[in-house]
């Protein structure tokens, strides 16, 4: 039963505090994601399950065991590394037969294992090459090849695409995945990047400042975020500040900044509190008629950015917030700067938030 | 416009002209320094060969006395050179270990303890050794032993040799160890490797360059080594020293024939390491998993650090440093008598033959070879540097580095002796034996130190700080004056000292072509060798403080002229 369990968890390094009691569980079987900005402390949470760095305080356990005194190298764990870390002075096959060699394993066993993994990633041509022969998608595929020849049922993901390019990347989070999900392994995956994040992942854990801010499924993390920082992190968003007019029944009314007045769906708000409105760009549209329960708000053209399949509109409201609509190619509208707009947007497709306490900017900075 | 642009066309030429005709100027000094005396050497083997065979082989009275000779000092010389070598790998890989992975309190101490035989020059070093090792006021009086623990021969010139090669071997494991990622080693131990046994296959196969660099540099530095070894060898004498004995006594055939037998094979073996080393690799097939996990665990750690630092303390360090314990001891009179005349003071100030005057002349002289010396490694040393590092023919840059090597393996005593054969009166006859020999043998010996100081330095240095400077309108030399001298500073630093030091330090080669003058280093030898020990001491501890005060006001005065440059 290879799940693992944070409990409490510390780590400070000299007056940083890396990781702050963060509790955690992986299901057995599990792919999931620690997603986080750089020096969130999400490395330094994997380097702590490996037992390559060791917690100041709290618990991990593996299978239920608690396995804080056990040295890395009898966790059996695979760790795949960010820059690879593939033995330059070894070809292929001493990179992926190392492990096995060390654990005393016969020769026809490690001949058996070492090739089936080097099957599963498709290396087998490449057995003799040395490091320097290989590219670096190759590379990662023999660090991957490497961590699960000893079979071991845990594997450990330090931003295992961080140095590859953008294709690559694309095909090896894939293929990534499946493996994982095929020998049925726990996997932990350790990213800055959202988008690898919501691909992989079971589910996706997001950490700020040491901390863990929300656990959940891709779909569910983007749909309901617990805080604006999340909201601006997974995806993106417009805000609008405002205070709570009317809070009676399903729907809530709010006035937003400079006097204008929307509706939204949420019932967790009192009369008087400060809100946050965060607005996804593609729940908003242009000029779009009929109607009547449709939020609108009124502004004007300040940018307009051709990016592909859509347009990216920045629109001034007439309060002087800013507004970002992904409008389709196929709506056929070229948008000219100071063109007057109105904008539309559903009640529910509204996110509202409490007013931070430390300030809108703060609460969205990404350290 | 025109007249500007011709003009600047002709600075471009002139430009052009002054750096083609700078490397030339360079490669010829350094062919005038070290090449051509050894070449002349062989040359004189050759053509005189008739009178050498009757000196070496067939002497009226002693016979082939001489070629027995020769051939018993030349293999204990590489007898002593290897086990050297195997022991300073052996006690310096775990003390490297421990430098470049662990913090503990007194680090920074230990750190610079290691150094401390680098900057003790190897003749007082030596004597401090045979005091430490040999003399009833050393190690024996703790066992109550009216003589010393060992008597002068092999093992003290092992003993000796060990201390100031161990600094040679551990900076360069340090600085390897300091280098190699640690990933790898975290990668292995992911993959069920216990710490040993990562050590040994992933890091060990990784810092083989360090672990070479050290050993040839160790044997090296053991094989050519007189200053030390002519104190504590007796009667078995190593090659080098035989080099300079022969000299002294004017058979000039003999050592000639000596000293390129000497030049041969060790230049021969350096090609052969160098060949071999690229080729071997690690037996890394096998692992026992459970020996390698038990010796990873916390008691044979303990262990290994307890020894390499007890190896350290008795082997290194407090031998090196011994002669202040004597010095100390017998400042105002011997121990064992009380006499007064037999103390420190009474033989340095007192006695009637006023060594404090020989003393003063010789450090007088000393100082002013060593700096004379270091200037002309300075002048003539940056610019090979960048001929090595930036030359623009691929085949020179290699050949460059091969012949920088020559100088630093062959015996400086058979260096001195090539210089003085080439320069003095059995060749061109322009230098005698004198101030002026003694530099250009200085400079011969110790040139390579600094150019491949400054070479290591500017081959990392990555070009984008000097092209940015280009593309900011400086001009070439300018880049230099401003961005590439400041930036190789700590390389030209480490040369200045090392060539300092050891041309401060030289002792085989100094003898053979000195004349009347005297260094430190060959006094303390005098002195000791007329059994006036006290006297010794002092002139050694004289010599370690001058060599340690110099180097702190030369990185001083390096710091204040070039590291901030004013533009």
């Amino acid at each position: 039963m290879p799940d693992v369990k944070l409990v409490n968890v510390s780590k400070r390094f000299r007056k940083i505090v890396a990781v702050d009691r963060v509790s955690l569980s992986v299901h057995d079987g599990e792919y999931l994601t620690l997603l986080g900005p750089s020096g969130c402390g999400k490395t330094t949470m994997l380097r702590i399950v490996s037992g390559l760095a060791n917690p100041d305080e709290g618990e991990v356990y593996v299978g239920g065991r608690l396995v804080n005194d056990v040295p890395v190298e009898e966790r059996g764990m695979g760790f795949v590394f960010q820059l690879f870390a593939v033995f330059p002075h070894m070809t292929v096959w001493g990179n992926v037969a190392f492990g096995p060699h060390a654990l005393g394993w016969s020769t026809e066993r490690i001949e058996e294992e070492c090739l089936r993994v080097l099957r599963m990633v498709r290396l087998e041509d490449r057995i003799d090459a040395y490091p320097n022969e290989l590219s670096f998608g190759e590379l990662q595929k023999v660090g991957l090849a490497r961590a699960i020849a000893t079979g071991s049922k845990i594997l450990l993901l330090d931003e295992p695409m961080g140095a590859l390019d953008a294709k690559v990347r694309g095909e090896l989070r894939l293929e990534l995945r499946k493996l994982v999900k095929d020998l049925g392994l726990t996997a932990i995956h350790v990213t800055h990047d959202q988008e690898e994040a919501m691909v992989v992942s079971d589910r996706i854990a997001v950490m700020r400042k040491g901390k863990i801010v929300q656990v959940d499924t891709p779909p569910r993390l983007y749909s309901h975020p617990k805080n604006v920082f999340l909201v601006n992190f997974i995806g993106e968003a417009s805000f609008l500040e405002g205070t709570v007019k009317n809070a009676g029944g399903m729907t809530l009314i709010i006035e937003i900044r400079g006097g204008a007045i929307i509706r939204a769906s949420d019932k967790s708000f009192r009369i008087g509190d400060r809100v946050v409105v965060a607005l996804r760009p593609e729940y908003v549209k242009i000029n779009a008629k009929g109607n009547v329960g449709l939020n609108r708000l009124h502004g004007r053209v300040e940018r307009t950015k051709f990016v592909g399949w859509f347009t990216r509109v920045e629109v001034r409201l007439d309060n002087g917030d800013l507004i970002v609509v992904e409008e389709p190619m196929s709506n056929g509208h070229d948008f000219e700067v100071g063109e007057d707009l109105t904008l539309t947007f559903r009640p529910s497709d509204a996110l509202i938030y409490h007013y931070p306490e430390e300030g809108l900017q703060k609460a969205l900075s990404l350290e | 416009m025109m007249r500007f642009g011709s003009k600047d066309s002709f600075r471009c030429t002139l430009m052009k002209r002054l750096k083609s005709s700078n490397s030339i100027i360079v490669l010829s000094f350094f062919f005038l320094i070290a090449l051509m005396p050894i070449i002349y050497m062989f040359s004189y083997v050759f053509f005189n060969f008739g009178e050498v065979y009757r000196w070496v082989f067939d002497d009226p009275i002693s016979g082939d006395a001489r070629w027995v000779l020769m051939q018993k000092s030349i293999l204990l010389s590489f007898e002593v050179a290897t086990l050297v070598t195997i022991v300073d790998i052996i006690i310096g890989l775990p003390m490297a270990w421990i430098l470049s992975r662990y913090d503990f309190w007194g680090k920074k101490a230990v750190d610079t303890l290691v150094d401390l035989p680098l900057a003790v020059p190897t003749s007082a070093l030596g004597f401090s050794v045979f005091l430490f090792w040999g003399s009833r006021s050393g190690l024996a009086s703790l066992f109550g032993i009216e003589t010393g623990l060992f008597s002068r021969g092999p093992m003290m010139i092992v003993l000796a040799h060990i201390a100031f090669t161990y600094p040679y071997v551990v900076r360069s494991l340090t600085a390897i160890i300091e280098e190699v990622n640690m990933g790898y080693e975290y990668a292995a131990r992911t993959l069920g490797a216990s710490s040993v046994t990562a050590i040994r296959t992933i890091t060990l196969p990784l810092i083989k360059p360090g672990l070479i660099t050290g050993a040839i540099l160790a044997f090296t530095r053991s094989l050519g080594e007189t200053g030390a070894t002519i104190l504590v060898c007796g009667i078995h004498e190593t090659a080098p020293l035989v080099i300079v004995a022969w000299r002294q006594l004017l058979e000039i055939s003999p050592a000639a024939f000596l000293g390129m037998t000497v030049v041969a094979v060790a230049v021969f073996l350096l090609y052969v390491a160098n060949y071999l080393a690229e080729r071997w690799r690690f037996p890394l097939r096998k692992v026992w998993p459970k020996a390698e996990k038990f010796l990873s665990g916390k008691k044979p750690r303990g262990v290994r650090d307890l020894l390499s630092t007890l190896i350290f303390l008795s082997l290194v360090l407090i031998p090196s440093a011994f002669t202040l314990v004597y010095m100390g001891t017998w400042w105002s009179g011997s121990p064992f008598t009380g006499s007064q005349e037999a103390g420190v003071f009474h033989q340095v100030f007192l006695a009637p033959d006023r060594k404090w005057l020989s003393l003063w002349m010789s450090i007088l002289t000393s100082l002013e070879i060593s700096t004379v010396v270091t200037c002309i490694n300075l002048a003539f040393g940056i610019p090979m540097a960048l001929l090595v590092v930036r030359g623009k023919s691929r085949r020179l840059r290699e050949v460059l580095e091969a012949l920088l090597n020559m100088p630093i393996a062959i015996p400086s005593a058979a260096l001195g002796f090539s210089i003085y054969l080439l320069w003095g009166s059995k060749g061109l006859g322009v230098l005698s034996p004198g101030f002026w020999l003694v530099v250009l043998v200085h400079t011969a010996a110790t040139y390579p130190y600094m150019v491949k100081q400054v070479a290591s330095v500017l081959e990392g240095l990555p070009p984008m700080y000097e092209e940015a400077a280009k593309t900011l309108g400086a001009k070439p030399f300018s880049v230099f004056r401003t961005i590439t001298l400041p930036l190789v500073m700590p390389g030209i630093l480490a040369g200045t000292i090392l060539s300092f030091t050891r041309s401060l330090g030289e002792t085989g080669a100094t003898i053979v072509v000195m004349g009347t003058i005297r260094t430190v280093p060959v006094l303390v030898v005098n002195w000791v060798e007329a059994m006036a020990l006290p006297a010794a001491a002092f002139a050694s501890v004289v010599l370690i403080a001058a060599s340690y005060i110099l180097m702190l006001l030369f990185r001083h005065l390096i710091e204040i002229v070039v590291i901030r440059p004013k533009i």
